[in-house]
Formats: structure tokens, C-alpha cells, sequence
């Protein structure tokens, strides 16, 4: 991915920088997660991280990082609604960006190659899957989720990059726009994808695979 | 830009086999070249309107064309890759070494985010174009846009001929037909 403004986009009447809005996601206070998503009808009662195998302790724990990031990100695209669009900016979305093409795609690229042909299989036998499609479960919606989110990202941030380097403000508004919407579903996305995954996916593992068969593909993903 | 696939790539370095004629392979290799033909087709076409656009042809016809061939990616091609994913590539990279993992599978795998980042971004580039009021502007839009889709096209050629000569031959060679027909009924159920 290319993103390289040539100079920091000077739109903001103001030359100071507002103070970081705060974020608090614990307390729902975020446009970006809906609370409806937060309580889906099927969800099975939740594990404790320490009774968790530390295969599926080491994926919370990369969603918990990836969380951090999320929220920075979330503060950035606030601010940059706000007027700020400085060098700053540039950089934490240069940051942003460039952990999830490095940290979250490689993440997913696991899940789907160890964890989640592992579990549909255990879906399917058990019956758990569509009631339209005996071939659809609930990882082909958080497959299709990591493919949304690689054009939602690969859209924002070439339209972030699109942004400084076209001359007439009212095409440059236009674009913030679509960079910063493409940004928020992005944003919406990955919560509510991290969600499911945390209290859904990694629970369901935790309940119908042994200790045994989750160290087994932990050792897959080391390449043991 | 060069649409074919690089020199490099034609010698096949990397994994070094001949090629299997097309008659020899296992009926679920052959669906998957089969598959592959159908998706060159597409990309002609889609080079066609690309190469009009260029040539400052903007309309309704040539909108249509866009929109034909972004939709066969997203509903054929993202899924069609999945499915090779899972279930080809997860048996071949078994087989394969170490290296032969990270240099092949991985750039292979590797194509398929990349195709899937730049047909978004064309996407909405073009869609984008029509929007902007200003001249400039457009221009600039249509820039990106054809950029994106011509690096599309290569990656995806490239990405083809490298599955249809050095993965599937490979295949081919180091599974019997018994496997290829588990491999096939798997990817099916």
C-alpha cells in the first residue's frame, strides 16, 4: 500500500492542536460499536481468560493489543473530523495502517489457516451451521469479515493518501468523506469481528476441543 | 507496463518441474485450470475496457463492463481463492519444505490480499471519478484508479500462470489420485 502525502494538508483555519478526544470503549461510549452487536441470541456463556488454553490466551491477547491500536486509530479519525490534519495525524495514520497490514492481516492468515478449518469441521459434525445451508457457519462470516476489512483499509487509506495531493477543496472534502465513513465501518468491523471471536470462537474451542488437540495446532502454527 | 508474466517467472525456478499436459491432470486439477480460463476471459475483458478508458472513452457501456467484471471478483474470485486456500494449498504445503513454503505458498497467499486490496481500491477510484466535480481533480482519480487496475491485471496473470504451472503440476506429482479425489470431495462438502 502507498500512502505518502507530499506535504501536511493545511485545511484547518487553526494552526493548534485540539486536545485528543477521550475514547472510552469499556463503557460503550464509542459511535463505532453498536451495543446490539455485543449481545448476540446464541452466545454461550463466557470462560475466564485463565481457564482459557494459552493457544487461544495468546489470540485474546493479540486482540487485546490490536484493541489499543484500534482505539488510537479511533482518537485520529476524531480528531481529523475535528480539523486537525497536520503531520501528526499523517503519522498515526501511517501507523495505524501500517500495523494492520503487518500484525492483524497475519493474525487473521492464522486463524484461517489453523483454528477455523479446525472448528467448521466441529460445526458441521455437530449440526451447528445455517438452517438454509448446512455449509455456512458462523467462521464464514468472520472469513468474510477479514476480507472487508482488508478493502475497507486498502480504500481509507488510498483515499487519505488521494486527499493531499489533489488540488480543489471542494474534491478534497469529498474524499476526507469517503476516507474518513471507510474508516469508522473499518473501525465498527474489527470491534464487533473481535468481539465474536473472543467470546464466541475462542470459547467454543476452549469447550469442544481438548488441551491435547489445541496444543496440537498451536504447534501447527509454529510449524513443530 | 507488462501485462505477461516476467521471464523470471517462466523459468519456474523456484520449485524447478516440467510441465503436465492438461489431459494427464486429475479431473479436480483440470476444474481448477478450467476455472482459471474462464477467469482470463474476464481479465481480457476487463483489460478491453481499461484500454478504452485510457483512450478517454468514459460511458454507460464501458460502466457496465467495470461493474461486470468487479462483480465476478468479489462473488467468484475472492471465494474461488478461499476454497484453493483451504484446501490445495493446506495439502501442498505439507509436502513442500521449509523454503519451498515461505518463497511459494507464501507469495501465493500473498497475491490473493494484494489482488483483493487493489480491485477495492480500483473499485472506488472509479467510482469516485464520476463524482468529483472538479477536472483536475478527476484526472488525478482516474490516475489511481488505472493504476490499480493494471496492477491488478499483472498480479493476477501472474498469479495464474504460477498456479496452473508450478502448483498444479505439482500437485499432480506428489499426490495420488485417491488424494486429489479426497481434496476434490472436501473442497465440495
Amino acid at each position: 500500500m502507498e500512502f505518502n502525502p507530499n506535504t501536511a494538508p493545511e485545511f484547518s483555519p487553526s494552526a493548534t492542536i485540539e486536545p485528543e478526544p477521550e475514547i472510552d470503549m469499556e463503557g460503550g461510549v464509542s459511535p463505532y460499536a453498536p451495543p446490539e452487536a455485543y449481545a448476540p441470541p446464541s452466545k454461550d456463556e463466557e470462560i475466564p481468560y485463565e481457564n482459557m488454553h494459552p493457544f487461544l490466551q495468546e489470540f485474546i491477547d493479540e486482540h487485546n493489543a490490536y484493541t489499543k491500536e484500534l482505539n488510537v486509530f479511533e482518537a485520529t479519525i476524531a480528531m481529523i473530523e475535528g480539523g486537525n490534519v497536520d503531520k501528526t495525524m499523517d503519522e498515526r495514520l501511517r501507523q495505524f495502517f501500517s500495523y494492520f497490514e503487518d500484525k492483524v492481516v497475519k493474525h487473521n492468515q492464522d486463524e484461517e489457516k489453523y483454528l477455523f478449518p479446525r472448528i467448521t469441521k466441529k460445526m458441521k459434525a455437530e449440526g451447528e451451521h445455517s438452517k438454509s445451508d448446512n455449509n455456512f457457519t458462523v467462521i464464514d462470516v468472520l472469513e468474510d469479515d477479514h476480507v472487508k476489512s482488508i478493502q475497507l483499509a486498502s480504500v481509507a487509506f488510498n483515499m487519505f493518501a488521494l486527499f493531499s495531493r489533489v488540488p480543489d477543496e471542494r474534491s478534497r472534502y469529498m474524499i476526507l468523506d469517503i476516507a474518513l465513513n471507510q474508516s469508522k465501518e473499518l473501525l465498527e468491523l474489527l470491534r464487533v469481528h473481535i468481539f465474536r471471536e473472543d467470546t464466541i470462537i475462542f470459547t467454543y474451542a476452549q469447550r469442544n476441543f481438548s488441551d491435547e488437540e489445541l496444543t496440537e495446532i498451536q504447534q501447527k502454527t509454529k510449524g513443530v | 507496463m507488462n501485462f505477461n508474466p516476467n521471464t523470471e517467472t517462466k523459468e519456474k525456478s523456484e520449485i524447478g518441474i516440467d510441465e503436465i499436459a492438461y489431459e494427464n491432470m486429475h479431473p479436480f486439477l483440470q476444474e481448477l485450470i478450467d476455472e482459471h480460463n474462464v477467469y482470463t476471459k474476464k481479465l481480457n475483458a476487463f483489460e478491453e475496457a481499461i484500454a478504452i478508458i485510457e483512450s478517454g472513452k468514459v460511458d454507460k457501456d464501458i460502466d457496465e463492463k467495470l461493474r461486470q467484471f468487479f462483480s465476478y471478483f468479489d462473488e467468484q474470485i475472492v471465494s474461488y481463492d478461499q476454497e484453493g486456500e483451504k484446501y490445495l494449498f493446506a495439502k501442498v504445503s505439507k509436502k513442500m519444505t521449509e523454503a519451498e513454503n515461505i518463497s511459494i505458498m507464501g507469495s501465493l497467499e500473498n497475491d490473493h490480499m494484494k489482488s483483493i486490496q487493489m480491485a477495492a481500491v480500483a473499485f472506488n477510484m472509479l467510482a469516485l471519478f464520476s463524482r468529483i466535480p472538479d477536472e483536475k481533480a478527476r484526472f488525478i482519480i482516474l490516475d489511481v484508479a488505472l493504476k490499480q487496475a493494471k496492477e491488478l491485471l499483472e498480479l493476477l496473470r501472474v498469479h495464474i500462470y504460477r498456479e496452473d504451472t508450478m502448483i498444479f503440476p505439482y500437485a499432480q506429482r506428489n499426490f495420488t489420485d485417491e488424494e486429489l479425489t479426497e481434496i476434490q470431495q472436501r473442497s465440495k462438502s
